[in-house]
């Protein structure tokens, strides 16, 4: 099965007998484990060794999530339970001992299994423990040095929704010791380093759904930031536009970019919220002058890709915006917008009931 | 062994060339008694690298002589160069390994995996390649895309355009034009399995390629140039049929990202493909081959039944089942190409930027000059000039000194006006990289190499008798053609009969054997 365009390569499927005789040991082994753990927990015995039969469990399966929620209970109970003080000149240089060992498991696992929410869930929560435990310095550190880690595991795999969501977490994170120190500009230049990086990141590979969406998220940020007036929104909002129809232009088929023109399509239309808008104040002769030239735009790329249903939905979808702000428009008929339905009809035809209801919605 | 005379052998493999050194590698786990010579007193034959001294006594010892010899018209030149500290110097002769066969492997090639199956590749490190060029005049084109600079030397104003290799580089392109960039990218999409769709080009099989690109893609004239450097031949534009050049680009476009991305191919550090071929001989010799250099065979080789029995230039009589050879010429006059390899003095960053982050530092780089980017004196108008190919490669190599670079050249012309185009283009790409100190030549080496024709059968190599095996030449590629080692399992086969096993895969011998590391 292909996925967003990469296709998936399937595990061999023929055993020998040795080899089915094995797993089944493997299985016998694996039972008896899960089985100790969770009598050991039921009698509440948080203890080192019980911590020990966790790891080697969640080595064996790290989907397990209830075996984590029990790693959690057991390192509460071993943890020591009251936080030092902020200032203690005493204050650890490094992070205690359980949390240290917890990070290196979990990374070692995350090499392995990028894709599984628990291990970042308990990664997560490992550092905000540690954190309790530390003072603002080592919180810091901490926190900093899991965004050169998450940057290591988009490097090797740059479209890792989990990697780039756990990344807005640390930014998130890091911004709010930041602004606790009272340090504005360091907050605003992380904003700005998360855009640049969100830009290298489309350079190296267009098709990248988890770049475009931070990318939408962090612009109003970013203008917000810079304390941007009207004419610099504006500004921000004809760059990306022009971004995006260059990369529509390049790739017409790929998805992950038609996502980002209609998130920006979105931000044009009143019914944005005042949150996500980039021009806060647009009018609507602005509006509909937007929306026009897109579908200029679009429709020229027609002109050598009219086998592309991405392009006949995208005009479908900007022509009702249109429409919302100007019911009767010349700028195109209904006999277009009929005709923009039919091609989707003949180059998606396993869709008919999508674009049947789509007509309805635009009175076609 | 005192002496060969008399002595028997399973296989006589004659000269260490490439193919030879393959063969012998395919051949090092057998249990045939294998005699490797070369008549020269280096390995390599053909793809051998050789210092500074070693190249200007090369280029003396080629035989002017013989129609038939593989090597000649060489000549050297060194530049006077004003002994003062601030000019640039040539450095000591052991500084320098100067590849006979620069040449490039793409990612896909079954060499890399030929040599990692028969566990060689940790004696060898592969460096990557990087960014392709194409050299243009504002006389020829209007202004492309923002040069990297415009250099106006006498005559010669040029520049140098990087050549999109997918998708991400005509994204980020600034002067082409939407419509051609939309040209360009359904062009690359065809090409990504144009196997499959043989309507779109199999009746411009045979037509120029750039008129498959007009007619079929509407691909304006701006891209035909950078397009056809990825075909890497030296034939020019009208030459490159459609059938030569959508195989060419495909390999290309298909090999970027296999190791890592922003790069499709690597070389061989060291000296090119001699690096290679030292350690096929390595191999045999570890699994007991015996190698004599300085010994050839007499007689000129003109084939009729071979009956087994062999005799040495220095008269040693010598019986074997198999001999393995370069086939001999067959008469018929030659046609030449020209090379070079010129020493710069500049490191020529421009023409590296970086592939990526966390990317791999790229070690070489390829420039193509389009027919007609560099006028040639005398040249009849009617016929397109050849393309010129320059091979860059950095000091990484391990080729020259850091700070300085080689330059290798190829253009499939003979006589002086191909060693005459191949030194403007030189001069004229040094002209047009923005750099200082302004890179000067500090040494050259020109010589013409024959493409030896042999009539074609289907089979990659020729019989004749029971015995003797010849290996058909080729004419020079930049990028290792994957029919060599064709030519050389074809061989192994024979000569291995029924138990033949795999081919290069072998099992790592015991630890205490020698291996590189």
């Amino acid at each position: 099965m292909a996925s967003h365009g990469i296709s998936r390569t399937s595990g061999t499927l023929v055993r020998s007998e040795e080899q089915r005789q094995n797993e089944l040991q493997q299985i016998a082994t694996y039972k008896d484990l899960v089985d100790l753990v969770n009598t050991k927990v039921a009698e509440r015995q948080y203890t080192v060794e019980v911590l020990g039969l966790v790891t080697k469990l969640l080595n064996e399966n790290p989907e397990y999530y209830t075996i984590w929620n029990h790693r959690r209970r057991v390192l509460i109970a071993l943890l020591p339970a009251t936080p030092p003080d902020s200032d203690d000149a005493s204050s650890p240089e490094r992070p205690h001992e359980f949390i240290d060992g917890d990070l290196q498991l979990t990374f070692a696992l995350l090499r392995k299994f990028p894709k599984c929410y628990w291990i970042w869930n308990h990664r997560n929560w490992i550092l905000r423990k540690g954190e309790s435990m530390s003072d603002t310095k080592l919180a810091s550190r901490l926190w900093s040095g899991e965004l050169q880690l998450v940057g290591k595991l988009l490097h090797a795999d740059s479209r890792n929704f989990h990697a780039w969501s756990y990344r807005r977490d640390v930014v998130a994170q890091l911004q709010r010791l930041q602004a606790k120190a009272a340090d504005s500009a360091a907050v605003r230049g992380l904003v700005e380093s998360e855009f640049e990086y969100t830009t290298k990141m489309i350079k190296a590979n267009l098709s990248n759904f988890s770049a475009w969406h931070n990318r939408s998220k962090l612009i109003p940020r970013l203008l917000n930031e810079r304390q941007a007036n009207g004419t610099t929104r504006r500004k921000m909002l004809e760059d990306e536009l022009q971004l995006i129809c260059t990369a529509i232009n390049t790739d017409p088929f790929d998805q992950s970019i038609w996502f980002y023109h209609q998130s920006l399509m979105s931000t044009i239309s009143s019914d944005c919220p005042r949150e996500s808008m980039i021009v806060q104040d647009l009018s609507n002769g602005e509006r509909l002058r937007h929306y026009a030239r897109e579908m200029e735009y679009i429709k020229e790329i027609l002109e050598d890709e009219a086998d592309c249903k991405w392009i006949y939905e995208s005009l479908l979808s900007t022509a009702s915006f249109y429409v919302q702000v100007e019911a009767g428009t010349k700028a195109f008929t209904t006999l277009e917008m009929q005709s923009w339905l039919d091609q989707l009809r003949r180059l998606d035809p396993l869709r008919r009931g999508r674009w049947d209801e789509l007509g309805r919605r635009l009175n076609l | 062994m005192d002496t060969l005379d008399n002595s028997e052998w399973d296989v006589v493999i004659v000269g260490t060339g490439l193919r030879q050194s393959l063969l012998a590698l395919a051949l090092s786990r057998s249990d045939k008694k294998i005699l490797h010579i070369d008549e020269n007193d280096y390995y390599g034959g053909a793809e051998a690298a050789f210092s500074l001294q070693e190249a200007e006594e090369w280029a003396k010892s080629v035989d002017e002589s013989s129609t038939a010899a593989a090597f000649f018209n060489t000549s050297v030149t060194k530049p006077d160069l004003s002994p003062d500290s601030s000019t640039p110097q040539l450095s000591p002769s052991r500084k320098y390994s100067l590849a006979l066969s620069p040449q490039l492997v793409y990612a896909r090639s079954a060499l890399i995996q030929s040599l990692i199956s028969s566990k060689v590749y940790r004696q060898l490190e592969f460096l990557a390649v990087g960014s392709w060029w194409v050299y243009t005049t504002s006389s020829g084109n209007q202004a492309l895309r923002e040069p990297i600079s415009i250099h106006q030397t006498d005559s010669i104003r040029g520049s140098l355009l990087k050549v999109p290799s997918g998708r991400e580089d005509v994204f980020q392109d600034q002067v082409l034009d939407f419509k051609s960039k939309r040209a360009l990218m359904k062009f690359l999409r065809f090409i990504s399995d144009y196997e499959e769709q043989p309507q779109e080009w199999k009746k411009y099989e045979y037509e120029p390629f750039t008129t498959f690109l007009i007619e079929r893609f509407k691909v304006p004239e701006v891209l035909h140039a950078p397009l056809l450097a990825l075909t890497l031949t030296s034939a020019s534009s009208d030459q490159v049929s459609t059938m030569t050049a959508l195989p060419r680009i495909a390999r290309h476009l298909r090999s970027i990202g296999v190791f890592g991305s922003g790069f499709g191919s690597v070389i061989p550090r060291w000296g090119g493909m001699a690096e290679i071929a030292q350690v096929g001989c390595r191999a045999c010799a570890v699994g007991g081959g015996v190698y004599v250099l300085g010994k050839g065979i007499a007689g000129e080789g003109k084939y009729s039944e071979f009956d087994g029995k062999l005799r040495l230039k220095d008269g040693e009589n010598i019986t074997t089942k198999w001999c393995v050879r370069d086939h001999a010429p067959s008469g018929i006059p030659a046609a030449s190409d020209n090379r070079s390899v010129t020493i710069v003095s500049s490191d020529l960053a421009p023409l590296f930027p970086s592939l990526g982050e966390e990317a791999p530092i790229p070690a070489c780089a390829i420039i193509n000059f389009p027919s007609g980017s560099i006028p040639v004196e005398g040249w009849d108008q009617e016929r397109a000039v050849p393309s010129v190919q320059i091979a860059i490669h950095s000091s990484d190599t391990g080729e020259c000194p850091p700070g300085q670079s080689i330059l290798y050249g190829y253009v499939a012309l003979s006589g002086a006006q191909g060693s005459q185009l191949l030194k403007k283009a030189v001069e004229s790409l040094l002209a047009s990289v923005d750099i200082t100190p302004a890179p000067t030549i500090l040494w050259s080496l020109q010589y013409e190499q024959r493409c030896i024709p042999v009539n074609g059968s289907g089979s990659l190599h020729m019989t004749w008798g029971e015995g003797m095996l010849t290996f058909k030449q080729s004419q020079f590629d930049l990028a290792f053609d994957d029919r060599i080692l064709d030519e050389v399992k074809e061989i192994w086969q024979k000569i291995m009969g029924e138990d033949a096993g795999d081919f290069l895969v072998f099992e790592d011998r015991e630890p205490d054997i020698d291996d590189d590391d």
